[in-house]
């Protein structure tokens, strides 16, 4: 389930990279993000973008790694406003944020555990449509969970 | 700036529980002292899932984040001699948590072989490129093994001007075009 056009239901290229500087203004700027992104700055933040439209961000996700503790915190993911309910044109951003963020915990060798500290009427949400679990009042996804959301949101039809 | 509180309610205004789960991932912002409980109760579990891992389990997530890492090599143009097919197959083989004269073993070929191809007195064919495919229970393809040995090869082509040289001085005549 990469990106995906939600009327055509055709594949969308997109990319996922660093946020620079330069996009804190434009993010500042933009109506389209409600969370405070420069005080997410001293984490780790992604942007996701369509290859074709490189220029706009479409989502955004805030992480902080805890080596010591083998994971990865998410901190935050957000989707553009013209991305969210009814009005929104392209399916899987969070989803495909959320996969990344699994991808960054397999390459420091976190075997894909990815952890969240949620509110707690969302915690059904996320548990049935992301394969999230508890840990105590945190929920995590890894393991075999966090190696399905890549594959089904990150990987290409060619493994 | 307004607080995660404060934008999560203006948002549950605006959109269904559905859709902000599809929109929004977040965790709340607590006190230090909530932090620091839920931090203590959350490790406990975290060490006792770690320890509790059995070795298919780790092998087949070693084996994902080895994918993982390949699959990013790939997307580079240049070669990096830290993923030489050689090195490749010494992680692989580590990742197995088998011995070497087992695999080869596996792979139907001679421990020496494999010792060889270790340590790159010899080259990979495809046959063992499919066989290695086998022996990962697919989760590495054939052509990734491919992939790896390419990109090493290409490089090879590019630099080893020695050869380069050793070569043309056996060709005579070769066609003059002109630019």
């Amino acid at each position: 389930m990469p990106l995906k056009n939600r009327k055509s239901g055709e594949t969308l290229k997109s990319s996922i990279d660093k946020v620079v500087k330069s996009d804190y203004k434009w993010i500042k700027k933009s109506p389209n993000f409600k969370f405070d992104w420069k005080v997410e700055s001293e984490n780790e933040v992604y942007k996701i973008f369509l290859l074709d439209s490189e220029d706009e961000i479409i989502g955004l996700m805030s992480l902080i790694d805890h080596p010591e503790e083998y994971r990865i915190h998410l901190n935050l993911i957000e989707t553009s406003g013209d991305q969210r309910g009814k009005a929104k044109t392209i399916e899987n951003i969070a989803g495909c944020l959320l996969a990344f963020g699994c991808q960054v915990a397999f390459n420091r060798g976190y075997y894909g555990f990815l952890s969240l500290q949620p509110k707690t009427e969302l915690i059904d949400l996320y548990e049935g449509k992301y394969g999230f679990r508890q840990f105590g009042r945190l929920l995590a996804v890894e393991g075999a969970s966090a190696k399905f959301l890549i594959q089904n949101y990150l990987f290409d039809e060619e493994a | 700036m307004k607080k995660r509180e404060e934008v999560y309610k203006e948002l549950k205004k605006k959109y269904t529980d559905e859709e902000l789960a599809d929109s929004y991932i977040f965790s709340v912002e607590s006190s230090k002292e909530e932090q620091q409980e839920i931090r203590e109760e959350f490790l406990k579990l975290r060490f006792e899932r770690l320890k509790s891992m059995s070795d298919e389990e780790l092998i087949s997530l070693d084996l994902f984040a080895f994918k993982l890492r390949l699959k990013k090599y790939f997307e580079t143009d240049k070669y990096d001699n830290a993923f030489s097919f050689s090195s490749q197959l010494k992680k692989y083989l580590k990742i197995t948590r088998r011995s070497n004269a087992d695999v080869a073993r596996n792979l139907g070929i001679h421990k020496t072989k494999l010792s060889r191809l270790i340590n790159q007195r010899e080259s990979p064919n495809i046959d063992l490129m499919y066989r290695l495919e086998t022996h990962s229970s697919k989760e590495i393809p054939a052509f990734y093994w491919w992939r790896i040995f390419s990109k090493e090869l290409e490089f090879k082509i590019k630099t080893d001007h020695e050869k380069m040289l050793h070569e043309a001085n056996k060709v005579e005549n070769p066609l003059k075009l002109s630019a």
